[in-house]
């Protein structure tokens, strides 16, 4: 079987990758690999206390069970075949290794059939990953043993076949009808505005809700919304059917919605494989033309050129190239898209709050600044942190021009840091309004937060030169290397200490509105604006220094 | 204008450059042959700035290319071998944008990048998407690209890879005029023919070490004192006698 030749290519190719692994990535690896076990044994001991707290309420608990699995199936599957479309168009019809396969002897279903697998793994293992300590949870909830966890293994394989089977249909029946690379654009951009619709849906629902049974007004109510299946047709109740009767050892039950999932899996591989024999070649070759569009009208530059008047023309150059190439870029911007339904989101989240007491909504107001950094640390990894990655293969033409390195990284760092202050600003601001803060918590929040976007726009810069990863065929896989995740550790981390430093003078002000005498102990906020003050000046300037000095010494 | 003083580059137990000297005079156009991964691309990184050395020195126009990088650079110009571009920008404000970084007089800029856009034929393209263009059209623009800031040294890796023969000869053309201006040309190639035309001297590298250079004469007569190289030999025979190509001659024997 060709497939099995091109199978055992690709396993070949990631044994190498770790057989050739120079010590140090190794280690650095093995560091990170720590981290992300650290982390799932958080998420599974937060999910084992709230499972175990759920069966635990009297009467209802093993429903309230069996509706969290649901929805956490639902979300599963949600996200599976949203991430399943957005990788199958780069996977089946703009990897790079396409060209190479498609003029071997191979016919078009092996390599289809092969690409098909690369987008279920690629789509799938961090998916499942994330969701494991929830799966394991459960099963210690309710004291399951081995046989159990297999037949979650079983009952995985089919199901996560059923969302990549999906995916793929989808991109390959919009790939069949729109062609070309432009509308390959247009369809990225639908694709992740549902993502975005998808998110705020699942928002609204207020998910709380259901450890809230106050809020439905009658028993009878809440029992009804509880007991109510998501959807019949949808494979995460299947799924979700299959693993309450593994729960009880009901073997029937379990090979019925086992049953149902793999009738389902295999027609969707093979509804998949037959739309590719007849349509991927034709699909492949046109999606390699270009779109040939003319473009005369240069209203970006235009813009840029007038709001950059004060910087050096070097500069003005590059803040003009990024700008064209950023909005050129369907895959960039889009996921403004999911950027306005996170902003969203938190702001609806903060107006929901139940602020009952003078001392709540202080502590949440306080907390907000550290609830703005995260986001803007999560946003600082998606915009800020590829910024030098995005330079691609071309980076030898700034390497090669007489702009230093360091205008270069100044550049990038302005051109992050305007976006990033202004929503930060807006984020901090409404939210304030929302809680009904006083003058001096909006202003602090509003302080913090400005002075974190210089600090987090520096670090996420700095980090994204010292790893910088010009060869990557799309900008996630930017954002979820070493570097990245070695970021978001550190920002997280920066945006705690911020928050632990300004805690006290932050009590201390609330204990004089209080009128408590004495509320003010003088040294001690001294310190912490000093440490304050230190730590900013470090994580401004440190990561752009130790960026400029690893761009420097760069051998790509 | 081109200077190397014991240039060293190692990428871990690999030796790619070792003990590199050279000198290369204004005006001259010079030829750098080896078989692949004798360590061409690595030394013109490094006189570009690219690489940094392990050791040793490399001076362009007088300054040092690790000391003075942004001088240097402002006098030089790299056509490297396989030469990625913006494909988001059109050809035009890849053009403008290569101007800026190199701060060419916005008058100059006005004139000459309709000018080179119009010598390499691709001034209809302008305003489409360079991911629209073909391979040999964006190694134009490369070209375009290089000649608009009048560098006072050319570095070309595989310069005519890619281009048809048309524009191969407006090249070749071009060189020349160059050179006679003093413009130093530094050209990485395995296309002998080219390099036996166009190149006053040529230096021959393998496994780092640079093994000849001189005129095409020079060196025809340092593989005759050898005493087995015919009176008529062409820098391809030089090239294989050099570099130990001529052990092929037996694997082509098995081919017939």
């Amino acid at each position: 079987m060709k497939i099995v030749l091109l199978c055992q290519m690709k396993l070949r190719e990631v044994r190498n990758r770790f057989r050739f692994m120079a010590a140090g990535a190794k280690i650095k690896n093995g560091f990170l690999f720590g981290i992300g076990l650290l982390f799932l044994w958080a998420l599974y001991s937060g999910f084992y206390r709230v499972l175990t707290y759920l069966r635990e309420v009297p009467l209802l608990g093993p429903i309230l069970v069996v509706k969290l699995l649901s929805m956490v199936f639902l979300t599963f599957l949600a996200m599976l075949v949203f991430s399943n479309v957005i990788t199958s168009f780069s996977t089946v019809y703009f990897s790079s290794d396409l060209p190479f396969l498609l003029s071997t002897p191979f016919s078009f279903r092996s390599i289809f059939g092969i690409k098909f697998l690369e987008t279920l793994i690629y789509s799938s293992w961090m998916v499942v990953l994330a969701f494991s300590p929830f799966l394991l949870a459960y099963g210690k909830t309710y004291s399951l043993k081995v046989p159990f966890y297999l037949q979650i293994v079983f009952v995985l394989i089919p199901f996560l076949v059923i969302a990549a089977g999906a995916g793929v249909i989808f991109s390959l029946i919009l790939m069949h009808f729109f062609p070309t690379r432009k509308t390959r654009d247009i369809l990225l951009v639908l694709a992740v505005f549902l993502g975005g619709g998808l998110y705020l849906l699942f928002r609204f629902l207020q998910p709380e809700s259901l450890v809230k049974p106050e809020a439905m007004g009658s028993v009878l109510n809440y029992l009804a919304m509880i007991r109510a299946p998501t959807s019949k047709f949808l494979p995460s109740f299947w799924i979700t059917q299959a693993v309450a009767f593994a729960t009880h050892s009901d073997l029937l039950g379990y090979i019925h919605f086992f049953s149902i999932l793999l009738s389902v899996a295999i027609a969707l591989v093979l509804i998949s494989l037959l739309l590719a024999t007849r349509t991927y070649y034709s699909n492949w070759a046109t999606a390699q033309e270009g779109s040939g569009q003319s473009l005369r009208k240069d209203i970006i530059g235009k813009v840029i050129r007038f709001f950059s008047q004060g910087f050096s023309r070097q500069v003005r150059a590059l803040l003009e190239k990024d700008t064209k190439l950023f909005f050129r870029d369907t895959g960039q911007w889009s996921q403004l898209f999911l950027l306005g339904a996170l902003v969203i989101v938190y702001l609806f989240n903060i107006y929901k709050l139940p602020l009952d007491t003078v001392y709540l909504k202080s502590l949440i107001s306080f907390l907000n600044i550290g609830l703005a950094g995260f986001v803007l640390a999560a946003l600082a990894l998606r915009f800020v942190y590829p910024a030098v990655s995005l330079e691609g293969s071309s980076f030898w033409i700034i390497q090669s021009s007489p702009l230093s390195l360091r205008r270069f990284l100044k550049e990038k760092f302005w051109i992050s840091f305007f976006p990033l202050l202004i929503l930060g600003g807006f984020l901090v601001l409404v939210s304030n309004l929302f809680l009904k803060a006083d003058i001096f918590m909006t202003l602090l929040s509003l302080g913090s937060v400005e002075v974190m976007v210089v600090g987090l726009t520096s670090l996420a810069l700095g980090m994204g030169a010292i790893y910088p990863k010009f060869h990557v065929e799309n900008i996630s896989q930017v954002e979820s290397s070493l570097g990245g995740i070695l970021f978001m550790i550190y920002a997280l981390f920066y945006v705690g200490i911020i928050i632990a430093l300004e805690a006290l003078p932050v009590r201390s002000y609330f204990q004089y509105s209080l009128g408590l005498k004495g509320s003010f102990y003088w040294p001690a906020i001294a310190f912490t604006i000093s440490a304050f003050v230190i730590v900013n000046l470090i994580i401004i300037w440190l990561p752009l220094h130790l960026g400029t000095k690893a761009l420097l010494n760069y051998e790509g | 204008m081109i200077r190397t003083i014991n240039l060293t580059k190692r990428f871990g137990h690999l030796i790619a450059v070792d003990n590199l000297n050279l000198e290369i005079s204004p005006g001259e156009i010079f030829g750098f042959l080896g078989p692949n991964g004798a360590g061409k691309t690595t030394t013109v990184k490094i006189l570009t700035g690219l690489l940094k050395p392990t050791s040793g020195q490399a001076l362009v126009g007088g300054y040092d290319i690790q000391k003075e990088p942004e001088i240097a650079k402002k006098i030089i110009g790299l056509v490297p071998d396989q030469p990625f571009l913006y494909q988001k920008l059109t050809g035009d404000e890849f053009l403008n944008f290569v101007a800026d970084l190199y701060e060419l007089p916005l008058e100059v800029k006005k004139r000459r990048i309709p000018e080179l856009l119009s010598l390499f034929e691709i001034d209809e393209w302008k305003d489409v998407l360079i991911e629209n263009y073909s391979h040999g059209m964006q190694r134009k623009l490369v070209m375009a690209s290089v000649l608009l800031h009048d560098p006072k040294v050319i570095f070309l890796d595989e310069p005519l890879v890619g281009l048809d023969p048309k524009t191969g000869r407006l090249v070749k053309r071009i060189f020349q005029e160059l050179s006679q201006r003093k413009v130093t040309i530094f050209m990485s190639t395995h296309t002998l023919e080219i390099a036996e035309k166009l190149c006053h001297r040529i230096g021959i590298i393998q496994e780092g070490r640079l093994v000849a250079l001189g005129t095409n004469e020079e060196l025809r007569r340092k593989v005759e004192r050898g005493g087995e190289m015919a009176e008529r030999a062409n820098l391809e025979d030089i090239f294989l006698k050099l570099t130990g190509g001529t052990e092929y001659e037996e694997l082509l024997k098995y081919l017939e």
